[in-house]
């Protein structure tokens, strides 16, 4: 064998070894950092959100055979952290306590990246994290951003909370009974978190300038502050919205959040408006379809007897300016995952396989060098 | 004679309306639920059958991929050790039960118990039995997720272990261990933190206890996972403590915790720099607060020229941060 064809072996063994064979995803080359969204169901350092019933962790690797209280579909050396931030906050007051969280862990373990995975309100507080990093470190320090169901041009449920509308007794108590009673501890501010949530400036009294878009501005797709910037998006039909949603789609308020125009011209809380029919598989719960793309648009492949894939749907294009994506991005139901806002992080009822689900996220972040 | 017919027609009546009631407010079974009972109660198992060699790379695939008997030969391989865990017969039990309804949505259950009969034979009314279980656990928590929400922690975690109890006996407690550690190591550190300030040192020996009396011999690698979480974990619990310590002693006392908590030579030695920048950030902070104070409350208000010198001293004290900072001034 000559020394050429050695060598080529050697790299071919080299990588059998450090990729190792094995089912489902590979190892991350930064560490995957799981960002929650409004409330946070998390009774322990961020246990239970992102996990299943027996208080496993979707990022927690097994490293035997057979151990059950992991996720068996992670590499076995995958490293991740579940961030827990105030569960009702501004995304600027969330944002940085993310940004410390992740600067913490860094910090602790050496790793010079991250990855992020932000659902609902985590992945607009993860856009602020990644300018604060960006910022305090000099460089970019977030790899690939992905948003899981996050309202980036607002919900009309949280104008809809603040206004009062029918149902609505107090904007606490409306989040109380979405979310559990998370609201009542101390550092909560359930006002700041609704108005965060809404796309233009609440309220021109309060002496602040709130809402998605002007966030959006100071603190939107770029570059500068992560390398590739991803959206999944979910919508479901009423029949199937977990029960707690499902009161506030048919009885507390409905989303009709497919149509275009630009910024909020309807007034309804959300950039857009609808098309007129409610009901019809354009939200999930609590966020529109209009408001949940920010970069590409990934499409979630299920598959029963193969491993779970994430692709991107390159017909759609890119969101780059956050507030202003095109018709289609804003309408499109293509490539949204059948599942309510809270399926996907392991609350109930559901069939949904979360933990296949964020490993194929995971396996996605690799193909981008994450 | 009359009065007797009257009291017999009430007593009908009433019986009447009993059974009426308890036909209206008896749980509906699902066809699910159906099943299970059915072939629980013939006690029938699958008869065992020889089973195919364990495909090749099986671990690379998906286990639905395979026919039936080559599944039960590969949960033979993969559970057959363990197969007396109830951790692991609950494992098996949800690989299972998560795609089976998509493949046979119509009669998984009986999948279900002929894959149970292939693979273990000895057991599989047994872990039929935990099946059905945990088919009604879930539905359980379908039917309260709204109530449960609302609940305190102590409120939801009675009601949720009562069920687990109900349903599946003293098992619940080696099915749910993880939760039970956490349990205990969320207590440890609610009872540290409502405990008077002081003793610093022994609220970490303590903490750091219970931490290795849950998780044994699985301790090193709990803290190779969740090293930074734990320290966090215990560092909010002890506020009080460290708000009284000066900065230098709160160095020290930080750079203790983390040490106990595993963190190497080099993790400490970032954390040095970390803390001193941040100490840094805080004390410019503060001498920001108070110019944009000072300024703000002037007699007449902030002139153009006092904003500028404003975003002067914030780039000059923040740099890069200090446009983050004008955007939280602006929101918040």
């Amino acid at each position: 064998m000559n020394s050429k064809k050695k060598h080529l072996v050697c790299l071919l063994v080299l990588l059998l070894v450090t990729t190792g064979v094995h089912a489902g995803a590979r190892k991350t080359v930064y560490p995957v950092v799981f960002a929650h969204g409004l409330s946070g169901f998390d009774n322990l350092l961020g246990y239970y959100y992102f996990g299943n019933d027996y208080g496993t962790f979707v990022g927690d690797p097994c490293d035997e055979f057979l151990e059950t209280a992991c996720n068996g579909s992670i590499h076995s050396s995958q490293k991740a952290l579940a961030a827990s931030v105030t569960p009702f906050q501004s995304s600027e007051v969330r944002g940085t306590q993310l940004a410390d969280r992740i600067q913490n862990y860094m910090t602790s373990t050496g790793a010079t990246k991250v990855n992020i995975i932000g659902h609902s309100q985590g992945g607009i507080d993860a856009r602020k994290a990644a300018a604060v990093l960006r910022a305090r470190y000099g460089r970019q320090v977030v790899h690939v951003m992905i948003s899981v169901s996050s309202p980036h041009r607002g919900s009309p449920t949280a104008k809809y909370i603040l206004d009062l509308g029918p149902g609505v007794t107090s904007v606490v108590n409306a989040l109380a009974k979405l979310f559990g009673n998370t609201i009542y501890g101390s550092g909560n501010d359930g006002i700041a978190a609704a108005k965060q949530l809404v796309y233009n400036d609440y309220s021109s009294t309060d002496g602040v300038t709130t809402g998605m878009k002007a966030f959006n501005n100071n603190y939107n797709v770029s570059t500068n502050t992560a390398n590739y910037w991803g959206s999944i998006i979910t919508a479901q039909d009423s029949i199937n919205t977990n029960p707690a949603l499902y009161l506030l789609k048919e009885g507390f308020y409905n989303i009709d959040g497919d149509g275009y125009c630009v910024d909020d011209c309807d007034n309804d809380g959300a950039a857009g408006k609808g098309d007129g029919t409610r009901g019809n598989n354009d939200d999930d719960g609590l966020v529109g379809i209009n408001s949940q793309q920010m970069g590409y648009r990934l499409q979630y492949n299920e598959c029963l007897i193969c491993f779970d894939s994430i692709t991107v749907n390159s017909t759609l294009g890119y969101v780059s300016n956050l507030n202003a994506p095109t018709s289609a991005q804003m309408t499109s139901k293509s490539s949204v995952v059948s599942q309510d806002h809270l399926d996907v992080v392991g609350v109930p009822p559901d069939t949904f396989d979360e933990e296949e689900f964020y490993a194929s996220i995971l396996e996605f972040i690799v193909t981008k060098g994450g | 004679m009359f009065q007797n017919k009257k009291i017999l027609f009430s007593v009908l009546i009433s019986l009447v309306i009993l059974f009426v009631g308890i036909l209206i407010l008896r749980p509906n079974k699902d066809k699910n639920q159906k099943d299970f009972e059915s072939l629980l109660s013939e006690g029938k198992v699958a008869e065992s059958k020889e089973l195919p060699n364990l495909p090749e790379d099986y671990a690379d695939h998906k286990l639905m991929e395979y026919s039936i008997e080559e599944i039960a030969r590969i949960l033979q391989e993969k559970y057959g050790k363990n197969i007396d865990n109830p951790a692991a017969q609950i494992a098996m039990i949800e690989e299972l039960m998560k795609d089976l309804p998509k493949l046979y949505p119509n009669d998984w259950v009986k999948v279900l118990n002929q894959i149970l009969g292939y693979a273990f034979p000895n057991k599989a009314l047994e872990l039929l039995r935990m099946s059905e279980s945990l088919y009604n656990y879930n539905r359980f928590r379908e039917a309260n997720m709204s109530k449960v929400g609302l609940m305190s922690d102590e409120a939801r975690r009675d009601m949720m272990w009562k069920e687990r109890y109900r349903l599946f006996g003293e098992k619940a407690d080696q099915i749910w261990a993880m939760e039970k550690k956490m349990t205990v190591i969320g207590d440890s550190l609610k009872r540290i933190k409502e405990s008077p300030a002081g003793n610093l040192d022994a609220k970490l020996s303590q903490y750091s206890q219970t931490l290795k009396e849950q998780f044994g011999k699985d301790y090193p690698r709990l803290m190779e996972n969740k090293r930074q979480q734990l320290t966090e974990g215990f560092m909010v619990s002890v506020q009080k403590d460290l708000k009284v310590l000066s900065y230098g002693e709160r160095k020290s006392a930080l750079r203790e915790i983390r040490q106990t908590m595993g963190m190497d030579q080099a993790a400490l030695n970032r954390w040095d720099t970390l803390e001193e920048e941040r100490e840094k950030a805080w004390q410019n902070q503060q001498k920001y607060a108070e110019k944009r104070n000072q300024l703000s409350t002037k007699k007449g208000g902030m002139t153009a020229e006092d904003e500028k010198a404003l975003d002067a001293m914030r780039k000059q004290l923040f740099g890069e941060e200090a446009e983050i900072i004008k955007n939280e001034l602006a929101k918040t």
